[in-house]
């Protein structure tokens, strides 16, 4: 089948990412075409490669552990791997050699960690004035807090998400998993694609100073319009959406089982009440009308949970979405697993990795009709692609590498010496 | 000054003009609008004119005149917290006015019918081109059309061609005018007995009353009226005038614009004579070599100074610096946030000890909050969820 | 300052048919990259214009979520249900190069405005579809909002107290990360362009399953019987009970010695072994709890980050308008909205150094309608026609 080339075919990226904000965007450009070369050193590979509560193929770490990380191989699909001891003289050098090759490079380090090394975006620059650097920091890359250190759930609280998370009366539970890395991830896909288009139109590459605090600052940016306005801060909602009533998660039958229920309008309670077999309760002045059913909550609540308590969640959801409810289940990653619809749509990818076997792996949200951005290769373990890409790329010769692995500048395993080791600083 | 309508309180459902007239008069002597608009407004709010042609709700010349006074809130009737917010609305008050297709309230659970039982005192005002009931009630009909079918058009225009309209609206107007004059008549009897009424105000029934003799002559003899040839407005220098010269007061008006001498030698014709010389247009010719040497100012003080009837065509910038509007202060300046200032037309009759009062027209639902916690009781948070829910906007 | 450059969407005109948050959210990311983006509303506008903000406050048909949403827009009302709107729609297409939308899958289909036909008028523009489950699939025409996709998308099964029903994440999660992933995914497809146009689309709710991958990793690598699920409660108190608020520390092991310190521990709690996930680890949270517990939220904050531990507190929207670090990267720019003054925006979280993109408040409705149809040569008398007829505002 002949598809047109993808959307960033020709497009080099030298992904320094860790963790899972960075090599989650590095992934998506790979995905779409982009040739990915996910670069770690031995004594720094990914941290995820190497953490102490790593997932690995039925809870096996193996010997060769870091390639069978369940974090790692998902997100760092359809690229190369290189390593690169980047503290040596000779491994800035192929750096720099790279990145003269190179159109993207990507790092989510803390700030003084490039310039440490020698490799802030002046050198690079110099190098390759259309170079395009991306720094995803935690909160930017100048500005008195542009030093602090944070994973996930920190700029979650920081970014003002967890402020408006958790029930009305109780803000201390946790809620849902940390979301600012995957916001952060699409964030950088989409700063990356957008300077790429800028480079086309200006001919410069620069330097996208990312904040991922202000990603997560993105879920709640209608709340700081808001306070700016009335200067009061917004009230935590739980689960009500303004002026839905009800909008709630109700119990379905069995253990934990809910299913999430939102009546937006008038006609919404005609379709609950349907779905409820309850035709009689359409008119019932009680909760005909939007002030009826906030006044009458609790009745209204009980009538619905004795209603949902009779069915699980997926009976509930399909009952009140033939009625046209808006309606969700509380759904589990197991479920979610076998989810008729996510299958139907060949959501999940089927990958055969080349040490952790064969797994399958969340597919993308976004289809182009013209072609299909899919995992194009499975991860690579540990500098799998070193002589691929310093032969090809940079016509090193056998020797050469031979060299670059003796000096232990390139190699295949972690070097877990002393200061080495499990999971390092945060972003 | 207590305007005579203080105290009392209207609901308005109405698109276009018939029924916001209507109700424009009765806010202008003091009645408490509120106008019902659809989430989409009045639809006059899209017919203009608008400042530079720039299409506009809040700026529509023809909604601003007939919407003074009032205040608006938009709801959505077609849902059950619309039509539960509406029944609350009308439960304080004295008159309800609406121009929906008839039986359209009532499908909705908010009729009179709905209301009177609870609101005996209730006035119910319904304004529909054919009335409530009979064969036409569901038919569809405009200004044209009525016009048409009220029996006027067949008269208007120059018989050797298509019959004409008037611009304007007129039907229209003078529909709200009738149902006005009704709905005052049955407050009046609601306040004597203490028992309302549904007025059922049919547009058609007006237009047939403003030109019975049409059906007289049919009556009488058997004539039926065509339209005849058009009495061409005369044209002076900067303008045209229109006469109607009777027969005792042609010597007046010739010696007027002809001389002393031209004057005597008709009063010396006899009757006959004269009717000749009006038939051959001798008259038209003799006026037009005059007129066209006068301003259409002048031709019309000289005419009425003759005691001609006469008037010259005015325009708007006529009508808006006569002195004699001027004079009765019938134009009403009135600021707008959105338009600004202009003038509008006041109440066309002056009563002993009123004094019609103005304030804008409103916007679209720039009421509703206001409204909502008056009339229904509702929490500012109550009416922040009846918005979210687009029942109102 | 130097010279600005153009911005990354220079010369690329989006029309965005988005309603509440994914849709104009994706444009509005799109506008702050320079593109030209019209906001393509219905006659009753973007319903999150009456989105009724958390607070209570009243802003008419400003609600917060729209000055966020659909700032550095114009707006243009048209009603595609008509057959004109639909056709001046079509017209306005082959300005484009990109078309957002968030319908439910079948109603562009319905308005006969789906992709095929949006090419037909223009084969190189992109249609960006951004829907709760896509445009196939069982689930395709269920009817979604923000709680119930962040429930069926998998983060909600463990959210809240064991006791209680599980409870949401604050704010729009499911819809700014479709946002975002949307715009990505419509910005390739802009890559492709010299090929031609294409239909993008994405699914709001495989967004949200692809955002919490640990646990459908853990669900692969160990296999139906244990992966994946946990009971709910089982992350407990997502943080520090401060002495005035929740904080947080996430020292990873390395970071443990200098916690320890900074809790003042004794320095062996400090010395964790990796692969020691209870112990001495247990130890020294309770002694860091004890020590948050007698410090405000932020100084949990300040001291934890002066010792280079990850550390943070839940930051107010007050926090975050004062925060230095925003206002040193002016991420909320100021911009002034007419009616309502000056209203804090949040921008995008990253920065071109040398592009500029002009501040313009959100657009009222249909304030730029006269405007855009003028430049597709349709005349003043044209657009006030079709104004009249409601099919533009």
């Amino acid at each position: 089948m002949s598809q047109a080339p993808l959307p960033l075919h020709g497009v080099r990226v030298l992904d320094m990412g860790q963790f899972w904000a960075a090599p989650n965007a590095g992934r998506a450009l790979a995905d779409a075409g982009a040739e990915v070369i996910k670069v770690e050193a031995c004594a720094r590979p990914d941290p995820l490669r190497i953490q102490a509560r790593g997932i690995y193929p039925d809870h096996v770490p193996g010997e060769d552990h870091w390639n069978r990380s369940g974090m790692v191989n998902e997100r760092n699909r359809s690229k190369l791997s290189l390593t690169l001891d980047l503290s040596s003289e000779r491994g800035k050098d192929i750096f720099l050699r790279l990145v003269g090759l190179s159109d993207v490079v990507m790092q989510n380090y803390s700030s003084r960690v490039m310039p440490g090394l020698g490799l802030g975006y002046d050198t690079l620059s110099k190098v390759n004035p259309q170079i395009i650097m991306v720094s995803v920091m935690s909160q930017g890359l100048e500005g008195p807090e542009s030093e602090y250190v944070s994973y996930g759930q920190n700029l979650e609280q920081l970014g003002g998400i967890s402020y408006f998370s958790g029930y009305p009366d109780d803000e201390t539970s946790s809620v849902g998993f940390a979301l600012p890395d995957p916001l952060a991830g699409a964030t950088t896909a989409l700063a990356v694609i957008s300077a790429l288009r800028h480079r086309e139109l200006t001919g410069r590459g620069m330097h996208i100073d990312l904040s991922q605090r202000e990603a997560a600052s993105l879920v709640i940016g209608d709340s700081l319009v808001e306070y700016s306005i009335t200067g009061e801060a917004p009230a935590r909602l739980g689960n009500q959406e303004p002026g839905a009533h009800p909008s709630e998660c109700y119990p379905c039958n069995g253990d934990d089982r809910w299913v999430a229920i939102v009546v937006r309008n008038d006609d919404d309670w005609a379709r609950l009440c349907q779905a409820m077999g309850r035709p009689d309760l359409v008119g019932h002045p009680d909760f005909a009308t939007v002030i009826g059913r906030k006044r009458n909550r609790a009745a209204l609540d009980q009538l619905v949970s004795g209603w949902t308590c009779q069915h699980d969640p997926y009976q509930a959801l399909a009952l009140l979405q033939l009625a046209g409810v808006p309606s969700g289940a509380v759904l589990t990653p197991r479920e979610l697993f076998r989810d008729p619809h996510l299958r139907e749509r060949g959501f999940w990818e089927r990958v055969e990795d080349p040490s952790a076997g064969v797994q399958e792996y969340y597919g993308r949200p976004h289809r182009l009709s013209m072609t299909e951005l899919g995992t194009r290769s499975p991860t690579p373990t540990l500098g799998q692609h070193n002589r691929q890409i310093l032969q090809g790329l940079l016509g090193m010769s056998d020797t050469d590498i031979e060299e670059l692995e003796s000096e232990g500048v390139i190699g295949n395993r972690p070097l877990l010496g002393s200061s080495g080791g499990m999971a390092r600083g945060a972003q | 000054m207590t305007a005579p309508l203080d105290g009392l309180t209207v609901v308005e459902v109405g698109q276009g003009i018939t029924a916001a007239y209507c109700t424009l008069l009765l806010s202008s002597l003091g009645a408490e609008v509120i106008k019902v608009e659809p989430l989409r407004g009045d639809e006059t709010r899209r017919l203009g004119p608008f400042p530079q042609d720039v299409p506009d709700r809040e700026r529509s010349g023809q909604f601003l005149a007939l919407n003074r006074n009032k205040r608006s809130i938009a709801l959505d009737l077609d849902t059950p917290t619309g039509q539960d917010l509406f029944r609350s609305l009308v439960q304080r008050a004295d008159i309800v006015v609406e121009n929906e297709a008839p039986g359209r309230m009532a499908e909705r659970g908010i009729g009179y019918e709905h209301f009177v039982e609870a609101q005996p005192a209730l006035v119910w005002t319904s304004i529909t081109p054919f009335g409530q009931a009979g064969e036409y009630r569901d038919r569809q009909a405009t200004e044209i059309t009525l016009f048409a079918h009220g029996g006027l058009m067949v008269l208007v225009g120059d018989v050797a061609r298509e019959p004409l309209m008037f611009q304007g609206n007129p039907m229209l107007h003078s529909a709200g005018l009738y149902a006005f004059s009704a709905t005052m008549l049955a407050v009046h009897l609601a306040e004597a007995t203490g028992v309302g009424q549904q007025v059922d105000s049919a547009i058609l029934d007006g237009i047939a009353a403003s030109h019975f003799q049409a059906m007289m002559d049919y009556e009488y003899a058997g004539l039926v009226r065509r339209r005849g040839p058009m009495h061409m407005p005369i044209p002076t220098m900067d303008g045209f005038i229109s006469f109607t010269v009777q027969a005792h007061q042609y010597a007046d008006f010739r010696r007027l614009i002809m001389g002393e001498e031209a004057g005597a030698a008709v009063e010396q014709e006899s009757a006959v004579e004269r009717d000749r010389r009006r038939a051959e247009g001798e008259m038209d010719n003799e006026i037009l070599m005059w007129s066209v040497q006068q301003t259409k100012y002048d031709a019309y003080h000289q005419a009425q100074s003759a005691h001609v009837p006469a008037a010259f065509l005015a325009g708007p910038q006529d009508l808006l610096e006569s002195p004699q509007y001027e004079h009765r202060d019938f134009w009403v300046t009135i600021p707008h946030p959105d338009a600004g200032e202009l003038k509008y037309p006041g109440f066309p009759a002056q009563l002993t000890g009123v004094e019609p009062s103005w304030s804008p027209a409103p916007r679209l639902g720039e009421h509703a909050d206001q409204i909502l916690a008056d009339f229904a009781g509702l929490t500012a948070d109550e009416i922040s969820d009846v918005r979210a829910a687009g029942v109102i906007r | 300052m130097g010279a600005t450059v153009p911005p990354p969407l220079h010369g690329v005109r989006v029309l965005d048919l988005g309603r509440e948050i994914a849709g104009p959210l994706c444009a509005r990311f799109l506008s702050r990259m320079g593109a030209d983006v019209i906001k393509v509303e219905p006659p009753l506008g973007d319903p999150i214009r009456r989105a009724n903000s958390t607070s209570g406050a009243r802003t008419g048909e400003s609600s917060p979520g729209h000055l966020y949403a659909n700032e550095g827009k114009r707006s243009v009302v048209m009603d595609l249900a008509t057959p004109s709107g639909r056709q001046v729609f079509l017209r306005l297409v082959r300005t484009a190069d990109i078309v957002i939308e968030n319908f439910e899958p079948q109603v562009l289909a319905d308005l006969d405005l789906d992709y095929p036909v949006l090419r037909a008028a223009n084969p190189g523009v992109i249609l960006t579809s951004i829907s709760a489950y896509g445009d196939t699939g069982p689930y395709r025409d269920f009817q979604a909002r923000e709680l119930t996709l962040f429930a069926m998308g998998g983060h909600m099964y463990r959210s809240g107290a064991p006791d209680r029903p599980p409870v949401r994440m604050g704010g729009h999660p499911t819809e700014v990360l479709a946002a975002l992933g949307a715009g990505y995914a419509t910005l390739a497809a802009l890559r492709m362009r010299a090929a031609g146009g294409q239909h993008v689309t994405y699914s709001a709710f495989e967004s949200q399953v692809t955002s919490h991958a640990q646990a459908m990793v853990e669900v692969s690598y160990y296999g139906m019987e244990t992966g994946g699920d946990a009971p709910r409660g089982a992350a407990g108190i997502r943080g520090l009970l401060a002495r005035d608020g929740l904080a947080m520390i996430s020292a990873q092991e390395q970071q443990m010695p200098r916690l320890a310190a900074l809790v003042g521990a004794p320095p062996e709690l400090g010395q964790v072994d990796p692969m020691d996930r209870g112990g001495r680890r247990g130890e020294l949270m309770e002694r860091v709890a004890e020590w948050a517990s007698q410090r405000t939220a932020r100084e949990v904050y300040e001291l934890g980050q002066g010792a280079r531990v990850p550390a943070s507190f839940v930051a107010s929207p007050q926090d975050l308008l004062e925060s230095p670090q925003y206002r040193h990267r002016n991420f909320i720019r100021e911009v002034e909205q007419p009616e309502l003054g000056t209203v804090a925006v949040p921008g995008l979280p990253f920065k071109w150094p040398e592009s500029e993109v002009p501040e313009r408040p959100a657009p009222r409705l249909g304030e730029h309608t006269v405007e855009v149809l003028e430049s597709l040569d349709m005349t003043r008398d044209q657009i006030l026609r079709l104004a009249a007829a409601g099919v533009v505002a």
